[in-house]
């Protein structure tokens, strides 16, 4: 497939000043706003800091203390990582199918579909109607349909029964998740170049499927990388969602996340080292996440 | 099928349609099931709000809800439309420059050859993965230090410095515009500036439209957070999260206002969504 291939760097010209004077409105922003502060956090990792005191050095103590002297943080990591495993790339292949799904619909119903896979990602505002939805009384939604038709007996706490919270969680995250990504694959989608459509119907590629994987996929890795990146991002960065739902912190912190760690530590015990310190190690763990998913996709789509 | 006229299509079986139309309708409706119990607990009239058991019509609908929130809201400090007002200027406003600011950014990192160009595609990827937590605070300094509180640059500039934009329009300018393009632009003798606005934004149309979306959204939920304080310049949803933070007791109220804060972004996400799918059936770079 070396269709794809079309570089041809050689004729374009090298290092002139035009490259740097057109990133450079938005690369002085970044600088300033974005890398200086993340520098700055990564230097307060190896100190102790509460932001009145100046910063005091202590070499690894943060991270001893997170891996041997933080039970929270245990429960924290381990319900992170499910996340970032399973749910996360649950929701980006949910992204894909219904991006692909509408593609392949004819032109009258797709912008409704687009419209109600997208909503919900908005629902930031509305997330409260789980709480009546989910409501631990009898005159909650899914509680009172259940007790009309006899199927419990008494009122399930959904919201706080451990058995319950992360089934809910993970429904309504996938319920909010086709958001950037989605919309992202879905233009993908549509700046397909048509020729290689044509060109493999000739070269014998029968049907949808044969053309999906020979041919969209291939064509889409620069907003299939783009999607992975917020979906690794984002579920790592899981947590607003639980502390919505489950409260902060929850049931003998069942739901609790890294980011809800981090913001424990840094916004209310005044911890900002230890905090600098778990967002360094969460930084770590997700390149490591993105070297495996970058390397499988470059080499899943252009042999 | 050698005699088929135009170019060649690739079969779509009927099994295949039936399969992809049943999952799509199968999540259409598990997705619209919390949309529509929300418009629907909007339009509830009090008495029917905790009927058991809980009922997916209504009776007798009203629009009391709405006329709560606006009753609600006008008995604030500063008038509603204040509020309005200023989110529909930060939407607007940080929605263009972002916009501007991300994919011209874009397009050197996507079809120049430069020193630097490599380190800085994955700062952008590492910045990405980031979490800001920790960084907030440094962050907040800085926007102290240029004295930007009680402006709206303190949305703005942080806004635009971030690499989601600048990120996704250079996958799309990488993904549908050939070098051969740009070539052909500079051999007939356009200069950069032009190559960005004549060759690369047409062709990249749904990315940007994509991108008007998601800034749109972000900036129309903006709360300001810890930035602005002087009343006269907050934003709408600081004006709404006192009527959504009041819980089931005004959750007609509460869904009244979730409905509101949901259809201005979903009704721009019409008119682009069905641009996008105007571009898709003439697009395509010979």
């Amino acid at each position: 497939m070396s269709l794809f291939k079309k570089k041809n760097s050689a004729v374009l010209e090298r290092n002139r000043p035009i490259s740097y004077v057109m990133l450079a409105p938005w690369a002085i922003l970044f600088i300033v706003f974005a890398l200086i502060p993340i520098i700055i956090a990564v230097f307060l990792s190896f100190t102790s800091f509460d932001m009145l005191n100046t910063p005091q050095f202590n070499g690894i103590d943060n991270f001893i203390r997170m891996f041997l002297d933080d039970e929270i943080f245990m429960i924290a990591l381990k319900n992170t990582l499910f996340m970032a495993i399973v749910t996360g790339p649950a929701g980006y292949i949910l992204n894909f199918v219904f991006a692909w799904g509408i593609a392949e619909s004819p032109k009258n119903v797709r912008t409704i579909l687009t419209l109600l896979f997208y909503a919900p990602s908005l629902g930031g505002s509305i997330l409260f109607i789980f709480q009546l939805i989910f409501s631990g009384d009898s005159y909650g939604l899914l509680n009172g349909f259940l007790l009309e038709y006899g199927l419990i007996d008494s009122p399930i706490q959904w919201l706080t029964d451990k058995q319950y919270g992360w089934g809910i969680i993970i429904f309504v995250s996938l319920w909010m998740s086709c958001g950037t990504g989605f919309l992202t694959f879905l233009a993908g989608l549509q700046t397909l170049n048509r020729e290689f459509s044509e060109a493999g119907a000739i070269d014998g590629i029968q049907n949808r499927w044969q053309e999906l994987f020979y041919i969209t996929l291939p064509q889409m890795r620069p907003q299939l990388l783009y999607g992975a990146i917020g979906t690794i991002s984002g579920s790592f960065g899981c947590g607003g969602l639980n502390a919505a739902l489950t409260g902060n912190p929850s049931t003998d912190y069942y739901t609790h996340t890294l980011s809800l760690h981090i913001g424990d530590h840094a916004f209310t015990r005044l911890e900002m080292g230890y905090a600098g310190a778990m967002c360094l190690v969460m930084f770590a763990m997700m390149l490591f996440y993105w070297f495996f998913v970058n390397k499988g996709l470059q080499r899943w789509s252009t042999d | 099928m050698a005699q088929v006229k135009g170019p060649k299509r690739i079969s779509r079986s009927r099994g295949g349609d039936a399969l992809m139309y049943f999952v799509m309708f199968f999540f259409g409706i598990i997705f619209a099931i919390p949309l529509y119990y929300t418009v629907l607990t909007s339009f509830k009239p009090l008495n029917e709000m905790s009927v058991f058991p809980p009922r997916f019509y209504i009776v007798n609908p009203t629009t009391e809800n709405y006329t709560l929130m606006l009753r609600l809201l006008s008995s604030s400090k500063i008038p509603f439309s204040r509020y309005l007002a200023n989110t529909i200027i930060v939407t607007i406003m940080g929605t263009t420059g972002g916009i501007i600011i991300a994919s011209i950014a874009a397009y050197p990192l996507a079809k120049h050859q430069f020193a630097g160009k490599a380190l800085m595609y994955n700062i952008i990827v590492w910045a990405m993965m980031f979490r800001g937590e920790v960084a907030s605070i440094p962050s907040y300094l800085i926007v102290a230090g240029l004295g930007l509180f009680n402006t709206y640059w303190s949305i703005f500039l942080p806004a635009w410095s971030g690499t989601g934009g600048t990120f996704m329009m250079r996958q799309f300018m990488e993904a549908s515009i050939p070098d051969a393009v740009v070539e052909a632009a500079k051999i007939d003798g356009a200069n950069e500036w032009n190559i960005y606005w004549r060759i690369i934004m047409p062709n990249v149309k749904p990315a940007w439209l994509t991108l008007i979306i998601f800034d749109f959204g972000a900036y129309w939920g903006a709360t300001g957070g810890s930035y602005i304080y002087k009343e006269q310049i907050k934003l709408l949803p600081t004006a709404l999260g006192m009527i959504t933070g009041s819980g089931a007791s005004r959750a007609g109220a509460g869904c009244a206002v979730g409905v509101m804060m949901l259809v201005p972004p979903l009704i721009l996400f019409l008119f682009s969504q069905s641009a996008i799918m105007e571009t898709m059936s003439t697009a395509g770079l010979k």
